[in-house]
């Protein structure tokens, strides 16, 4: 019965779109020509608007889309959405073992990651069809046109799998990661410095340091524009949000550690502070997604109970009503208790989300002794045993997981209610995905420099 | 009960003190790592920024001259 299921999965692996590994080792100039070249198309598709849209447009993503990238109304709506939940589920399925993967050997891992692209194909049209289908962007009558939509989105779900294989084979850093720093950096610049006219009111610029300053020169500076439009206070406190960011992104708790076969060498074993980084935030916030999209599919079939949406597609009563973020200071000033709600939940459910992701791939006090056991490393003035390693590893992770699970939590949560531009994960995931492409560089160009230090820097 | 009310009101309180003391033992980056790693990720994000500016920009101007 396995060999029937291993051969039916090699014959659709053939099948799959595959962008081909490069011959020989690319150096870093041309690889980053072509991590540029891929942002580019990023940008260019996320301008062209998807053919057939009617009436007004609804983000399904609205909360998540500073982590989902893309832009909604262009080919590239569903960003890296499908892609982004393949993986997870995978992660999912493998951490739980519910299904099987050895991932050490070569088939093993290869079979793994055959059948994420399958599931990320599929959700390329899955997501597309609820995109058109809920309603998103109108309801057109002839079903040709829906069905065109539906392949535009999917379309553009497929182009972002394989650009995000482009950099990760031929460019430099990781695809998924280049497209949310994409999108979040655009943001910030686009909302802070656009000499463009708003659409809403012809005569307002969008970017509030523009709007600003003739708001300045006019006699009354505006400090806050409230509406759609981004100001100035905004630009402060994303700011204040960035500042924030890098300081917690640099704390370290370092375990000090001892070499066992060369007596005197002493090292340190650094635990970052935001030990599971934001991948708390994403879970939560993909958690209040999907209940509002369940919910929008419920409504357009009449069932409330989960909540009601007003004429702008935003939320108005109901459970969904509290888990979305007030988006600003005024709707955060006449509606308290909905923001304390929400920031309840949501900083419980990125603490339980931390802790969850850590025993889930690994990062727990066990497997980190275990790697460090086996990597010869011990604790100064003890025995080498890894009961030892652990008990220590147990007294540090647990609480960086929770505090750095809430302290994330609470950071996002403070940047949604003063709007900071990005929002709170987006400059997280951002300040994130920079900096560790600027330790990569570091590390390429000594490599590049002086090839036979290329291996211990591995 | 009011004794095993007493003892997790005390395991509370030692699970605060443990996570405090946790928290003062982080290292905190000094002041010249945290201005690099504060300009390298502001240029990053003004460079990449500035690529998603420009390209948008252009496809408003397109905008308007197809309204």
């Amino acid at each position: 019965m396995n060999a029937a299921i291993e051969g039916f999965q090699q014959s659709i692996f053939r099948f799959l779109p595959e962008v081909t590994l490069p011959k020989k080792r690319i150096n870093l100039k041309r690889r980053l020509i072509w991590s540029a070249l891929m942002l580019a198309i990023y940008f260019i598709l996320a301008e062209i608007p998807v053919y057939g849209i009617t009436g007004s447009q609804i983000d399904y993503f609205a909360g998540l889309r500073a982590i989902m990238a893309g832009e909604n109304g262009s080919i590239l709506t569903l960003g890296i959405g499908p892609v982004v939940t393949a993986g997870i589920i995978m992660q999912l399925l493998a951490g739980s073992e519910i299904i099987k993967f050895d991932l050490s050997s070569p088939k093993g891992k290869a079979s793994f990651q055959g059948t994420q692209k399958i599931l990320a194909i599929f959700l390329c049209f899955f997501e597309a069809a609820i995109w058109i289908l809920g309603g998103a962007f109108g309801r057109p009558d002839s079903s040709f046109l829906i069905g065109f939509m539906i392949f535009q989105l999917a379309i553009g779900g497929l182009l972002v799998l394989m650009m995000d294989e482009v950099v990760t084979k031929w460019g430099f850093g990781s695809g998924i990661s280049l497209f949310i720093a994409a999108n979040v950096s655009q943001r910030i610049l686009w909302e802070a410095f656009s000499f463009a006219k708003s659409p809403i009111n012809p005569d307002e610029f969008i970017g509030a340091i523009p709007a600003f300053i003739k708001s300045f020169i006019d006699g009354q500076p505006v400090w806050i524009r409230g509406g759609l439009l981004p100001d100035i206070t905004q630009v402060f406190f994303t700011l204040i949000v960035f500042v924030i960011v890098v300081y917690a992104e640099g704390m370290r708790l370092e375990i000090p550690l001892s070499y066992g076969k060369f007596r005197g060498a002493r090292g340190r074993y650094p635990l970052k502070f935001l030990y599971a980084s934001n991948i708390p935030v994403i879970l939560a916030a993909a958690l209040f997604a999907n209940v509002q999209l369940f919910a929008r599919v419920l409504t357009s079939r009449g069932i409330n109970w989960l909540g009601t949406f007003n004429e702008f597609g935003g939320p108005k009563s109901g459970l969904i009503y509290y888990l979305t973020p007030p988006h600003s200071i005024e709707v955060l000033l006449n509606e308290p208790l909905r923001a304390v709600i929400y920031l309840a939940v949501f900083i419980a459910l990125c603490a339980m989300f931390a802790v969850l992701w850590i025993d889930l791939t690994g990062m727990g006090p066990k497997e980190v002794a275990k790697k460090l056991q086996g990597s010869g490393m011990q604790i100064p003035g003890f025995r080498r045993d890894i009961r030892i390693l652990e008990k220590v590893l147990d007294r540090y992770i647990p609480p960086i997981t929770l505090m750095g699970g809430i302290f994330v939590g609470l950071l996002a949560a403070f940047a949604d209610f003063t709007g900071a531009l990005g929002t709170g994960t987006g400059i997280l995931l951002t300040v994130g995905i920079v900096y560790r492409m600027y330790e990569e560089l570091a590390k390429e160009q000594m490599g590049e420099m002086m090839p036979a230090f290329r291996q211990f820097l591995g | 009960m009011a004794e095993a009310n007493l003892k997790k009101k005390e395991r509370a309180r030692s699970l605060i003190s443990e996570y405090t003391r946790v928290l003062k033992l982080a290292k905190k980056p000094g002041r010249k790592e945290y201005s690099l790693t504060s300009k390298v990720t502001a240029i990053g994000i003004v460079l990449i920024g500035t690529i998603g500016y420009i390209l948008k920009y252009v496809s408003v101007i397109i905008q308007n001259f197809g309204a």
